[in-house]
C-alpha cells in the first residue's frame, strides 16, 4: 500500500518541472512516506530542518492575521514549500525556478489520503 | 480720616469675597443637597459609580491577603496562559533536535504502521495523449508506409477543400440593420 502511495508521490514529482522531492513527515521533521531525486539537498532533508516549520508556523500565526498554513522559503538556488497539515507537514523542495504555484496545486492532490496516514502518528513514541 | 474709611470698605470687601469662596468651596465639597445633582454637567462622572459599589471596594483594597477562590486562581491562570501563547518570544525559540535514539525509534515504528495501514492513493488522472507500450511503439514503427496512391488520394483531397474554403466570399443581399419606422 505505501509503495502505491509512494509511486503516486512519484508520479507528482514528475509532473512539475524543478520539484525536486515531497516529504511527508510529523512534526518533528520524521518522515512517513517521500519521493526524493537526487538533486534534492540532503542538508534540506534533515529532521531538524523540517521541524523548524512546525516552530515557525505557531509563532506566525500569532500576528493577527489568523492561522499560518504555508511558508515558501526561496534560497539562492531552492525553494521550500511547507504546509500544515498537523499533525502531519508536507515539505516540497524544488529549484529556485520552479513554478511555485504549481508547486502548491499539489496540496488538493495529496490532501485527499492524509486522513489515513493520521493514525500512523497519532500515539507516536 | 478719610483712609478710615478706605480701610472699612477694603475690609467689609475682603470679608464678602472670603464668604463667596468658602461658599464656593462648600458647595463643591458638599454635595448632599445640591439641588442640581441629577443634572449633567462638567463635574458628573463618565463613569458612573454607585455608592454602594464604592463602599464595597474599600475593604477589598485594604485588606492585606484576601484568601482567594478556586475559580478566581482557574481563571488568573487561564489568562496567564492565553497571554503566555500569544507572545512570541524570540528569545525561548531554541532550535529543537530530537534525539538521534527518538527519531530511530520513531522511524522504526512509523514504517512499521504505514506498511500496515491501508493508504488508498488516488490513481493519476489519465492523461490526454497517452504514451504506448514499447512493444506497440515497436510493431507502429515497423510497419509498411503509406502506398503512394493513398498519400496522392489524401493530398488531392485536402487541396481541393481548401480551394474551395478559399472560395468562399460572402455575398450581400440586405442589411443587417434594419430602422424600424418609429414615429
Amino acid at each position: 500500500m505505501v509503495d502505491d502511495l509512494r509511486k503516486y508521490l512519484n508520479h507528482l514529482l514528475e509532473k512539475v518541472n524543478g520539484l525536486h522531492c515531497i516529504l511527508i513527515t510529523d512534526r518533528d521533521g520524521v518522515p512517513l512516506v517521500r519521493a526524493v531525486t537526487e538533486r534534492a539537498p540532503p542538508l534540506a532533508l534533515r529532521p531538524n530542518f523540517i521541524s523548524t516549520f512546525g516552530m515557525a508556523t505557531d509563532q506566525a500565526s500569532k500576528l493577527g492575521l489568523g492561522r499560518n498554513k504555508t511558508i515558501i522559503s526561496m534560497y539562492s538556488s531552492y525553494q521550500v514549500v511547507q504546509m500544515s497539515k498537523l499533525p502531519l507537514v508536507i515539505t516540497f523542495i524544488g529549484s529556485d525556478n520552479c513554478n511555485t504555484g504549481h508547486i502548491l496545486s499539489l496540496e488538493s492532490q495529496i490532501e485527499p489520503f492524509l486522513k489515513d496516514l493520521e493514525v500512523v502518528v497519532a500515539d507516536a513514541p | 480720616m478719610q483712609s478710615d474709611d478706605e480701610d472699612t470698605s477694603l475690609h467689609s470687601c475682603f470679608n464678602s469675597l472670603k464668604t463667596a469662596v468658602m461658599g464656593c468651596c462648600y458647595s463643591i465639597c458638599h454635595k448632599d443637597n445640591d439641588p442640581q445633582e441629577n443634572v449633567i454637567n462638567e463635574r458628573t462622572h463618565l463613569l458612573e459609580v454607585t455608592e454602594q459599589q464604592q463602599e464595597t471596594l474599600v475593604p477589598v483594597v485594604s485588606a492585606s491577603t484576601p484568601p482567594r477562590k478556586p475559580d478566581e486562581q482557574t481563571a488568573l491562570n487561564r489568562i496567564l496562559h492565553e497571554t503566555a501563547n500569544n507572545v512570541i518570544d524570540v528569545g525561548a525559540l531554541g532550535p529543537y533536535t530530537l534525539e538521534a535514539s527518538a527519531y530511530s525509534e520513531r522511524v522504526r515504528v512509523y514504517t512499521a504502521r504505514v506498511a500496515a495501514v491501508s493508504v488508498a492513493a488516488p490513481r493519476p488522472a489519465p492523461r490526454l495523449l497517452a504514451d504506448v507500450t514499447h512493444a506497440e511503439r515497436v510493431a507502429l514503427l515497423s510497419c509498411p508506409p503509406l502506398p503512394a496512391a493513398d498519400k496522392e488520394l489524401i493530398s488531392g483531397a485536402v487541396r481541393r477543400a481548401a480551394a474551395a474554403i478559399s472560395e468562399l466570399r460572402v455575398e450581400h443581399r440586405e442589411d443587417l440593420v434594419v430602422p424600424f419606422r418609429v414615429p
